[in-house]
């Protein structure tokens, strides 16, 4: 502690009194709440779990490359149409897959039984189910995509291959925060 | 700005703004966008088959073969930047099972720079056009329609439907099998599957009447594959003998396909 | 010894042959002087110092409590949504969560109307009790701009009377270069007159 104490950084933060250590802290809090809240309220109003994912395959290629951000919605009153850009969950595994909806049959009182195929892929996506799953339906659906942004997933790609890099960020900035006085 | 590196963060975080500002209004510039297109479909020969599907069930699903034409000029109507275009030709109908079906029968990627004229004649479907259940026999009123989804550079993706849709019926009785028809793709030259694999080519599944069929792309190939395991059941029936409810008597082959005119609706389009 | 007893108070002395404390406070403040907000930081704590600790003034931590207060409850509500999402997931948590980031943004207005009106960069509230302890309190405050890139500093200082309840206020405006040397160390002894300065010349103005 001698050592680090030598240091100018954490002079700032010895001449604090409780008060404003406490604001610090609370600094910190604000950030990351704001964070949360803005990534709870999207979730609400586009009624998706997951408002905002990033492309990791490149099974959608031309339109989507590896990296790309897309925003979905998942409004339960918009019917499921061929030519839809969907993202699904297959049950048992979490990472979601963005494909396009080829066909669907629907009945008479609103259940959908649709098959999707990556643009990029020569065969549509039944070997990906589950095992004796041929179908999928509205619920493995996490959202549509209605609007993306290219290349800026690439950050989030990069922090899930290197994930001590993505600490080593994280706790870069969260000393930032605690320590710089605003 | 006394230090390089916060000259340096300055001049990033200022990047980052600017090109953070571009993309909004490039996403913005995607909401003003008219679409009125022109498009004209036109078929040619349909058939329906009753035949086991191997992707699914195994039970006999209906199975519809469809020539078609398409005519349309999609650039006229594209404003916002657009990185490619994703057109699909839908046929939609209503069966007894299910109010409302949608299958993708054709599709075809349109990159920047590309042509974006579309003239195609006599084509067959890229995909099967499976139906779930057996709703295709006399079904009258099959729409099809071409739409296409527009890839911004950054924006909304919107779905855009030509304007101009086509009718179409099936036949009311299953083709079992054609020999004219049969006779005249097995003659014509086209590669076998088995030879494309032995080539490398892994993107053709082999496949036959008792493995499961995994691709949903037809190819000349995979059309001959089917059309040729009637032309099995069918020597096999002879054998048999005729009779049973599964078969049909066929009819015979009365004049011998002349093979140097081509049958008009069967040209493989481009 | 007098900085016991103050706010800034030491938190932790390490017992190694070195003698390292955590609380600086007898060491000279020295900041890099091409930093604004560090320099405006630097010249309040200063300010702060001389009305504490030389005048003897108390400090009054209303003003900064409230704003805590609305802060911590902000962070609770948006502790709140991520737990009950977390036990409960989406769909159903749907009600909580729109409630919870409502009242976060809600909350986060009302902070900002806060800082904007009612403390108005008022960095220290402090109270000259009256030496006979019989009548109310004279309320001091300070509060200061330093706008960025630029180097003069604005010290304006208010003084409400206790018993009349009027205030008078008064400012200086300095370039920061007059409290500052060439290492960015904060020089006490110019900054302390000028503060005792300006407070002399509200005193004396109440006294007329």
């Amino acid at each position: 502690m001698g050592g680090l104490m030598d240091f100018g950084f954490l002079d700032d933060v010895r001449r604090m009194n409780k008060r404003q250590l406490y604001y610090q802290v609370l600094n910190f809090g604000m950030i990351v709440s704001s964070a949360l809240m803005i990534w709870k309220g999207l979730m609400v109003v586009t009624g998706s779990e997951s408002p905002i994912v990033v492309v990791l395959s490149g099974s959608m290629e031309p339109a989507f490359f590896r990296g790309d951000l897309l925003f979905l919605t998942n409004y339960q009153e918009e019917p499921i149409r061929v030519g839809d850009i969907v993202v699904f969950k297959i049950e048992g595994r979490d990472i979601p897959i963005v494909h396009r909806v080829i066909k669907v049959h629907e009945k008479e009182n609103g259940t959908v039984k649709f098959l999707t195929k990556g643009d990029n892929n020569s065969v549509d996506d039944r070997g990906l189910y589950a095992p004796g799953q041929l179908w999928l339906e509205k619920k493995d659906v996490v959202g549509r995509a209605q609007g993306f942004v290219p290349y800026v997933g690439i950050v989030t790609i990069l922090m899930n291959d290197y994930p001590k890099f993505k600490y080593l960020i994280l706790a870069c900035l969260g000393a930032f925060v605690l320590i710089h006085r605003e | 700005m006394n230090t390089f590196l916060s000259r340096l963060n300055t001049i990033f975080a200022f990047t980052l703004s600017v090109m953070a500002g571009l993309t909004f209004l490039c996403f913005l510039s995607t909401f003003f966008n008219d679409h009125k297109t022109l498009v004209s479909i036109n078929t040619g020969k349909i058939i329906v088959k009753s035949v086991p599907d191997y992707s699914t069930s195994r039970e006999k699903n209906d199975l519809g073969f469809v020539v078609f034409d398409v005519q349309s000029d999609i650039l006229s109507s594209l404003i916002v930047p657009t990185t490619s275009l994703f057109l699909y030709l839908t046929a939609e109908y209503t069966t007894q099972n299910h109010k409302l079906n949608q299958i993708v029968m054709w599709d075809k990627i349109i990159k920047r720079g590309e042509n974006a004229i579309i003239d195609y004649k006599s084509m067959n479907t890229k995909y099967y056009f499976w139906d779930y259940g057996n709703g295709l026999r006399g079904n009258r009123n099959v729409t099809m329609t071409l739409s296409w989804n527009v890839i911004p550079n950054a924006g909304t993706l919107p779905k855009v439907m030509g304007e101009g849709s086509h009718r179409f019926a099936f036949p009311d009785d299953y083709t079992y099998f054609d020999v004219n028809h049969l006779e005249f793709l097995t003659l014509n030259s086209f590669p076998d599957h088995h030879d494309l694999i032995q080539n490398g080519d892994r993107n053709v599944n082999s496949h036959c009447l008792r493995k499961v069929h995994l691709t949903t792309k037809m190819s000349p190939n995979c059309y001959r594959c089917l059309l040729s395991s009637d032309l099995q059941a069918y020597r096999y029936n002879s054998m048999r003998g005729w009779g049973g409810p599964e078969t049909q008597e066929p009819t015979p082959p009365s004049t011998p396909h002349n093979l140097s005119t081509p049958h008009p609706n069967l040209t493989l389009g481009v | 010894m007098a900085s016991k007893k103050n706010g800034s108070s030491a938190l932790k002395e390490s017992t190694d042959g070195t003698n390292t404390k955590w609380s600086i406070e007898e060491k000279p403040v020295k900041i890099d002087k091409w930093d604004t907000a560090a320099l405006k930081n630097a010249l309040d704590d200063g300010a702060k110092k001389v009305m504490l600790d030389k005048f003897g003034f108390v400090e009054k931590h209303t003003l900064m409590d409230i704003r805590l207060l609305i802060c911590t409850i902000a962070v609770a509500f948006a502790m709140f949504a991520l737990i009950w999402d977390y036990l409960r997931p989406f769909p159903e948590s749907r009600p909580v969560l729109i409630t919870c980031v409502l009242s976060y943004f809600l909350l986060m207005g009302v902070l900002t109307l806060y800082t904007t009106y009612k403390e108005k960069g008022i960095f220290l509230v402090c109270l000259q009790k009256d030496k006979a302890g019989i009548d109310p309190p004279n309320v001091w405050s300070l509060s200061s701009t330093l706008r960025k890139y630029d180097d003069t500093y604005t010290l304006h200082m208010t003084l409400q009377d206790g018993i009349k309840h009027k205030t008078r206020s008064e400012e200086i405006k300095k370039s920061v270069a007059s409290f500052f040397d060439e290492n960015g160390t904060l020089c006490f002894d110019l900054y302390e007159p000028e503060v005792r300065m300006l407070q002399g010349r509200i005193a004396v103005d109440k006294k007329e």
